[in-house]
């Protein structure tokens, strides 16, 4: 009598630990997943494919700060002399957040338009930078425009970058917090 | 459940919410500030003009008075202020070279009295159509907020100068571009 | 911490925060400064979290009241005795309410 009580106890327990946990694994992917459809949300709305980035360097101080973050557009207006520009260089992974300070357009095509930049606190413009050979930044390369500014939010991803083991115990505790926390 | 934990999460999340809240507030009382800048900018002379390699290069001076103050509002940490020579030659319908720049940090700073100050950027055209040519000056300042929308506007003075039809002296050879210039500041 | 506790306690941060969120901004924008809407906004967050997380004794004002135990229920002796001898004795049902804070 007693052993079979303990057993129907022992089993109503199983089945509930195993609703609980398809169910924190649903969280887990609701998560995941609303996390993508604010991104592609994000890039539908804003024109650029990376609508949102950190900056990673010091080069535009004091405009911006290692881990700021920047909300950035391409679509609605068409990037002129004076705005701050996201564009990458070939063979280089990590785009560059910098200024335009020349420009030089044909007035018909927006891809093919000629862009020198500068980082606000840096000595030259970005000649140096560009890849071997490549003495101008064109429209094609912007990959978009600075409209808005959050400071520091970014320092974690900053942390992230520099530490990579901050960035697996953030991610497994992030895990752990949703995988045993309890509705 | 109801435990320590859950309830500071809760009122922590629920104020980063009010905060994020009123950033977007404070973003949106910028669009409601009333600035009226008063600005005057002069070339004050050509210095050198010449042809480098296969590209026009002009040195100028300007004289520069802007009052920027009234552009600050609460949510200003910044402005950018840029000169701009715009011109138009037949191979590029539109150019924008920047001569001089500047960052005002503060409501302070923001009256420019420079009555004679050199250019921090030649003036180089991508090819030699700067002879003769009508250039416009434009003086544009980005305002970089605490927190929010970037906001710039403008100035610009049509046919502020006009350039001679010929070199007053000759040709350099070209130099490889080294973009080194003064320090910023 | 009761239910009716519970209830106030969520009802309080939120007001507490939006009232402070609201004193932040006009006064931020009156007196032209940023850096005292942050001030002000961050006063306000530490009251909540000093209100509203621990557990204090106005949260404790309507303690639940349980049922009698019914011994006279016609499940009584095969189901809900050994449950309850099961989980620590008779008086489970106490227990029960001593986990909620």
């Amino acid at each position: 009598m007693m052993y079979n009580c303990a057993r129907l106890l022992a089993e109503s327990l199983k089945a509930l630990d195993q609703r609980q946990i398809i169910l924190q694994l649903v969280s887990l992917g609701l998560i995941v997943t609303s996390a993508l459809m604010i991104w592609k949300t994000l890039i539908v709305c804003s024109g650029s494919e990376s609508p949102v980035v950190v900056v990673l360097s010091g080069s535009m101080e004091p405009s911006f700060h290692r881990g700021d973050i920047l909300v950035l557009a391409l679509e609605n207006r068409v990037t002129s002399n004076g705005e701050i520009v996201v564009f990458s260089i070939k063979g280089r992974d990590v785009p560059i957040v910098h200024r335009v300070i020349r420009e030089h357009s044909d007035g018909i095509s927006v891809s093919e338009k000629l862009f020198l930049t500068k980082g606000d606190n840096n000595y030259s413009d970005d000649t140096v930078l560009y890849a071997a050979g490549q003495e101008w930044l064109q429209g094609r390369d912007v990959m978009g425009r600075a409209v808005a500014f959050l400071p520091l939010l970014g320092r974690v991803t900053i942390l992230m970058n520099d530490y990579p083991l901050v960035k697996f115990a953030v991610i497994g505790l992030l895990g752990l917090l949703v995988v045993t926390s309890k509705e | 459940m109801h435990s320590y934990s859950v309830r500071a999460n809760n009122v922590l999340s629920f104020a980063v919410s009010v905060w994020m809240v009123l950033c977007a507030m404070a973003t949106a009382s910028d669009f409601f500030h009333k600035a009226d800048p008063v600005v005057s900018v002069k070339l004050a002379k050509v210095e050198r003009f010449l042809r480098v390699g296969r590209n026009d290069e002009a040195h100028l001076a300007f004289e520069i008075d802007a009052d920027l103050t009234s552009v600050f509002s609460w949510n200003t940490k910044q402005l950018f202020v840029w000169l701009a020579a715009e011109y138009s030659t037949p191979k590029h319908v539109k150019s924008s070279v920047s001569v001089w720049d500047r960052i005002v940090e503060s409501k302070e700073d923001a009256h420019l009295v420079l009555p004679f100050v050199r250019n921090k950027y030649k003036l180089v055209d991508n090819g030699a159509g700067l002879r003769g040519n009508v250039v416009n000056l434009t003086m544009g300042w980005q305002i970089m907020p605490r927190v929010g929308v970037l906001r710039k506007d403008n100035v610009t003075f049509p046919a502020a100068f006009t350039l001679s039809e010929e070199y007053p002296e000759p040709p350099q050879p070209q130099q490889r571009r080294t973009g080194v210039y003064a320090h910023p500041r | 911490m009761d239910f009716r506790g519970q209830k106030l306690a969520e009802r309080m941060y939120q007001v507490i925060l939006v009232i402070a969120g609201i004193i932040a901004f006009l006064a931020g924008y009156l007196s032209g400064s940023f850096d005292t809407m942050s001030y002000i906004f961050t006063c306000g967050v530490i009251v909540a979290v000093i209100l509203c997380v621990p557990d204090w004794n106005y949260f404790n004002q309507h303690p639940i009241k349980w049922l009698p135990i019914d011994e006279d229920h016609p499940d009584w002796e095969t189901k809900y005795k050994p449950q309850m001898e099961a989980k620590g004795g008779a008086k489970g049902g106490k227990q029960e309410s001593k986990k909620k804070r």
